[in-house]
């Protein structure tokens, strides 16, 4: 596999993080955070072929799908809340590809899927290639985003 | 789902006079709607399980009962290719995600030719 470029990876997910949920992220120190949450994982395939994932650590899935719809966070079930981080991570994988390979090829998305990951599953995927961690509000997110060969 | 959460919430603050808001998981879901429902225009995504965007506006276009239902694409497609041969196939709108509220009214009052407000 081979890492998607670092810098881009993390900027797209800032500026989607901002724009569909007003929130905020920082690199903070650049170390991978620890932490255990749901994880959005999509594929893509075209002029090159890959995934993105995203996690969120404990309960800011929640507070992102309460930004995003509106909602109270109290309102927000845990299907909710995994819902809206497949959209976050559905828009940002169609970001980061224009963003590296342009306008003019076509993608093939899949469809999202979310897995709980506990910690040593956070910890295997902040150790996979490819992956940055960033800190929306202080809480640990990470973002990986690689192709295949 | 939170689509179209969004997009209803979003419809609802158009200011705009909108009867009733029919909404479906996937192309299929639409499908079955629209043999039900007259509608006056379709918001539809591109990447959806079972039955795809694309695939939806297909069976719209070879229906003669739903070829002429307007239909607004709403995703986060990038690739211009796409996006021409979507145009080419009839679409009337497409708003790429993120979008903002205003993207959406206006591609809904663009497309519906209703005054704004």
């Amino acid at each position: 596999v081979k890492p998607i470029d670092r810098q881009q990876l993390i900027q797209v997910v800032a500026d989607v993080l901002e724009a569909q949920a007003f929130m905020f992220a920082d690199e903070g120190d650049g170390d991978l955070p620890e932490g255990a949450g749901p994880c959005a994982e999509i594929r893509f395939d075209g002029p090159a072929r890959g995934h993105l994932a995203l996690a969120l650590h404990g309960g800011l899935a929640v507070d992102l799908a309460a930004n995003v719809l509106g909602l109270e966070p109290e309102a927000c079930t845990a299907d909710i809340a995994a819902d809206a981080l497949k959209e976050v991570a559905n828009v940002a994988c169609g970001q980061i590809l224009t963003r590296i390979w342009g306008e003019e090829v076509v993608f093939q998305l899949g469809i999202p899927a979310v897995r709980q990951l506990d910690a040593a599953g956070w910890a295997s995927l902040a150790r996979a290639p490819g992956v940055a961690g960033v800190r929306v509000d202080g809480v640990a997110v990470l973002v990986q985003g690689v192709t295949e060969d | 789902m939170t689509v179209r959460r969004t997009l209803a919430k979003v419809v609802g603050l158009c200011d705009l006079d909108v009867g009733d808001l029919l909404q479906a998981a996937n192309g299929r879901e639409a499908l079955e709607l629209l043999q039900g429902h007259w509608v006056d225009l379709v918001l539809s995504d591109l990447n959806m399980p079972e039955m795809n965007g694309v695939e939806l506006i297909e069976q719209m276009a070879a229906d003669p009962m739903l070829q002429s239902v307007p239909v607004v694409v709403i995703s986060t497609e990038g690739s211009r290719e796409r996006i021409d041969q979507l145009v080419e196939s009839g679409i009337r709108g497409f708003v790429r995600k993120p979008f903002t509220p205003e993207q959406v009214r206006e591609v809904i009052i663009e497309t519906l030719g209703v005054a704004d407000s």
